[in-house]
């Protein structure tokens, strides 16, 4: 039991504010929702369903880097969706991979979708509603770590037609677009790979209108010389 | 106005903005957790509107008491059955109060932590809630009252 007086409440309550603030935990975050787009054109109005699509997106991102620790597959590792078209496949690290476009996905909201079925995963990932997921945003990305030994990282990265071409940003080499041949003029994606060490990876994307934009996929712990409450992108 | 499509000038925005938004969920919700969903629901709509905003921080305000207040709503009847992440100061005095200020209705709560942690005028406030300034300002002295009254 505590003791205010009738002048003191106002000064009380909002030092006890300031103090609750203070104490409130900041987690750097693990993923930016700079990203993350609504699954729908539709007001999502409750908004549990905006932190499902969220939850969704970034779930996808946190299911593909646990596929490294994955146990042996139980099914054909690179069996092709039902309907999936072959956009693109490699080997990143010891894992073979690859890349397919599909509609109306089992289990999913949305379409079209993209699988991402690696060797040794137990499932494939399935990013759906692309269209959707980049309102506002030309560029988005997933990853996933890949191999054992050399950590290498997969970066699988979504444009939308507002962009012509990507290119690393120190060598300005262009880095191919892959289209899904059902959806010509839709989502073009781009493969990438890099150590896992590195971190990052600088893109530039030059626009149809002429316009330059940066592009910088992050990954792995923040920066050594990150400020205190640095927030990782 | 920010480019949203440009994904530093979001990020940017998300580093800058996410600490005082989540402190200030917290205190409207009570609940750390809860915080946590009602920020990243803010950046996701602000996300969507981001081409029509001209004050990023406004609005991402104004977002966080909005979505605060509807998942407060929500989540009444959940609330009682299920373990809240709750900031705890480690200062005995301020923890009780603060106990006593998550119990208040999210309305007095909300004019509380607007008023005395926000700084905001009470015409602001009323906009904020919804409100007529009048009962921004009732909200206020009995929020203040119920406080003073619970910790007698």
């Amino acid at each position: 039991m505590i003791e205010i007086d009738t002048e003191s409440v106002e000064a009380h309550v909002r030092t006890v504010l300031r103090a609750v603030a203070d104490a409130t935990t900041v987690h750097a975050a693990d993923a930016v929702p700079t990203y993350v787009r609504s699954r729908s054109r539709r007001r999502l109005g409750p908004s549990i369903m905006m932190a499902a699509c969220a939850a969704a997106f970034l779930g996808a991102v946190v299911l593909v880097s646990e596929l490294r620790d994955a146990p042996p597959p139980t099914v054909d590792p690179l069996a092709a969706p039902e309907g999936g078209r072959l956009l693109v496949a490699g080997k990143t690290g010891s894992k073979a991979w690859a890349l397919y476009g599909a509609d109306n996905l089992k289990e999913t909201k949305g379409t079209p979708c993209v699988t991402l079925v690696v060797e040794g995963a137990r499932k494939a990932t399935n990013l759906c509603n692309l269209e959707a997921l980049q309102q506002g945003s030309s560029i988005t990305y997933m990853k996933t770590v890949l191999g054992t030994a050399d950590r290498n990282v997969l970066l699988i990265v979504f444009v939308t037609s507002e962009v012509e071409r990507l290119a690393l940003r120190t060598s300005l080499q262009e880095v191919p677009l892959v289209v899904d041949p059902a959806h010509p003029s839709g989502i073009r994606f781009a493969v990438l790979e890099a150590p896992s060490a590195s971190g990052r990876f600088d893109l530039t994307a030059i626009l149809r209108d002429g316009m330059i934009k940066p592009a910088t996929l992050m990954w792995g712990p923040p920066p050594k010389d990150a400020p205190p409450g640095y927030m990782y992108p | 106005m920010i480019d949203v499509r440009d994904p530093q000038a979001a990020e940017e925005v998300y580093r800058r903005l996410r600490p005082d938004l989540l402190r200030l969920a917290n205190l409207l919700t009570g609940s750390e957790a809860v915080a946590e969903d009602v920020v990243q629901d803010a950046f996701v709509g602000y996300q969507r509107n981001a081409g029509h905003v001209d004050n990023a921080d406004g609005y991402l305000r104004t977002s966080v008491v909005n979505l605060a207040r509807t998942t407060h709503r929500r989540s009444a009847r959940e609330r009682t059955r299920r373990v809240e992440a709750v900031t705890v100061t480690h200062i005995p005095e301020y923890d009780e109060t603060w106990a006593v200020l998550r119990a208040l209705p999210y309305r007095y709560r909300a004019a509380l932590v607007l008023r005395f942690y926000e700084d905001m005028s009470e015409a602001a406030i009323a906009e904020a809630l919804g409100c007529r300034p009048g009962t921004v300002k009732s909200l206020i002295h009995r929020g203040l009252a119920r406080v003073k009254e619970a910790l007698r």
